[in-house]
């Protein structure tokens, strides 16, 4: 089964990429808008030939991090406290919602206005995206927490640090980690349209530099690089989240 | 001689594990349980019967002190209730044990809370329970059976003076449940704590009880009669269906029952 899908994935990358080639060179496809793979390849090869884009990528992930980790430990802790305090909640969920209906890319100038072009803008922006979708499945985790075990527990002579340690928080990770997966991407954008609207490195800079040049294979190389960062950091993820939740059983 | 956990002066000088008095619980206009006077002796194993839904489940969050009574009042050895009471241990009737521990872990949750290290005595009570093995798996991977032994022994560890059980055994079949059953009636013969038991199952509840209280169809429940059951201890409960005893006493019961069965059926 697993490796029959290996190999059915493999040959489905396969037959696109090739689809591609093959179609460019046949002129299906126009190479000046929509590049090739083989040029692709060749240029991402030259860019790490030089330790530049090391720096780029380095910057890229700096932010990208930064935002994830301080957002998303900002929407654990808020989505603990709320969910365990209905009253506040009451009080704050107009102000989240309205905050998160807000399209977050208009902030992006504003940041970058108030934090200027380094990395702090960035880091900013990622974290609006990132901390509501982790505070709103944490909160969601918590209040969703079976109300028996949680009765069990205080009966048992549970505290509530350690209701929170033994109870609440391995019955919201499940919710938690479905909103971390999600977030790493959206940190990954966070920097990336930061960094594309005004900055001095990073993978948007040079995605942005690509395009200003009409560089269809410089832009599409600086998308690659950017997948194949995000793929990495979601697998880390994943293992660690397997890790964590392997009394659920699978079926 | 007056600290005796089974000796008679006992039960005269220490107050009632659970006093209802008047107690009534409502939710939203609904009267649930009205009325309801009870008093569960220290020592005593009292089980509750009643029709499906009549108000058994709210009976015990009452004297857990999940919940509070909107009429009445609901006293633990002596004090008035206010909030969770401390001397309660409590056998859900869903499943309460805690999905992401081992069974080990699971029965020593009360120890490892008190900051204790429970896990020599947790592999004891495996043994004891038949469960040598199984200690490391995750609740989901244990049968029905496995699971209720789990958490009858995660219950029974904190030595609380009252154990509430919540139709601990009507999911399993009739030979797991009669050897658990068994096993119950084992522990509770050790120290004789005080047990508040619920079950929709007469000959469950005239098999295991010292006392019988039967309650109404709900709404606005309350107890219609009590029965002190005198089959003499300890009992073979395989056998004990066919002693002419039980089967008098079921039949006394049952006439109240009935009416009751039948009511909240036609209801
Ligand atoms: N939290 C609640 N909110 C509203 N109604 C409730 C609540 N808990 C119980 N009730 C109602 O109170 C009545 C008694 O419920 P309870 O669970 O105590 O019955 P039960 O005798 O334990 O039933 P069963 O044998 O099916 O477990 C029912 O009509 C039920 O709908
Ligand atoms: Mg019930």
């Amino acid at each position: 089964m697993r490796a029959k899908v290996a190999a059915s994935r493999l040959g489905l990358a396969a037959v696109l990429l090739i689809g591609w080639e093959a179609g460019a060179r046949a002129g299906v496809i126009d190479p000046f808008f929509f590049s090739r793979p083989a040029l692709i390849a060749a240029r991402l090869t030259e860019w790490f030939s030089t330790a530049q884009i090391w720096r780029h990528v380095g910057l890229t992930l700096l932010e990208a991090l930064l935002a994830f980790v301080i957002g998303s430990a900002a929407g654990i802790v808020l989505g603990f406290w709320l969910g365990r305090w209905p009253l506040g909640a009451a009080v704050a969920e107009p102000f989240l919602q309205t905050a998160n209906a807000l399209p977050r890319v208009v902030l992006a100038p504003l940041f970058i206005f108030w934090f200027g072009l380094g990395i702090w803008s960035k880091v900013a922006f990622g974290m609006t995206l990132v901390f509501f979708l982790v505070f709103f499945n944490t909160y969601r985790g918590v209040r969703s927490v079976d109300r028996v075990l949680i009765d069990n527990a205080r009966l048992l002579g549970a505290s509530e640090s350690q209701l929170l340690r033994h109870v609440l928080m391995p019955s919201a990770l499940g919710w938690i980690f479905s909103g971390l997966e999600a977030s790493i991407g959206l940190a990954m954008v966070g920097a990336v349209v930061g960094e594309y609207l005004g900055a001095t490195g990073g993978l948007g800079y040079v995605i942005a530099q690509a395009e200003g040049l009409l560089d269809t294979t410089g832009m599409l190389a600086g998308m690659t690089l950017l997948a194949a960062v995000v793929l990495a950091i979601a697998a880390v993820v994943g293992r660690v989240e397997r890790h964590l939740l392997r009394w659920q059983q699978p079926r | 001689m007056y600290r005796s956990q089974k000796g008679r002066y006992n039960k005269m000088l220490t107050p009632a594990a659970l006093q209802f008095r008047q107690t009534g619980r409502a939710f939203g206009p609904r009267l649930a349980v009205d009325a309801l006077n009870l008093t569960v002796a220290a020592g005593e194993f009292v089980a509750l019967v009643g029709p499906s839904g009549c108000g058994k489940t709210t009976i015990l969050n009452l004297a857990a002190g999940l919940i509070e009574p909107t009429k009445g009042e609901v006293e633990s050895f002596g004090a008035p209730l206010k909030g969770l009471n401390p001397k309660v241990s409590y056998l859900f009737q869903q499943d309460a044990l805690l999905p992401w521990k081992t069974l080990e872990e699971n029965i020593a949750l009360s120890a490892t809370l008190s900051g204790r290290d429970g896990r020599d005595e947790a592999r004891e009570w495996l043994e004891r329970l038949g469960l040598e093995g199984f200690g490391d798996y995750f609740p989901a991977a244990a049968s029905g059976g496995m699971k209720k032994r789990v958490a009858l022994a995660q219950q029974w560890i904190p030595r609380r003076p009252l154990l509430l059980m919540d139709e601990p055994f009507s999911a399993l079949d009739i030979h797991t449940r009669q050897r658990m059953e068994t096993e119950l009636l084992q522990l509770w013969d050790e120290d004789r704590r005080t047990v508040l038991f619920v079950t929709h199952d007469l000959e469950e509840a005239i098999a295991l009880a010292g006392v019988v209280c039967v309650l109404s169809a709900g709404p606005a429940s309350t107890i219609i009669n009590s029965y002190r059951i005198d089959l003499p201890r300890p009992r073979a409960i395989a056998d004990l269906r066919l002693d002419p005893r039980f089967q008098d006493l079921y039949r006394n019961i049952w006439n109240d029952l009935r009416p009751e069965v039948l009511r909240s059926h036609a209801g």
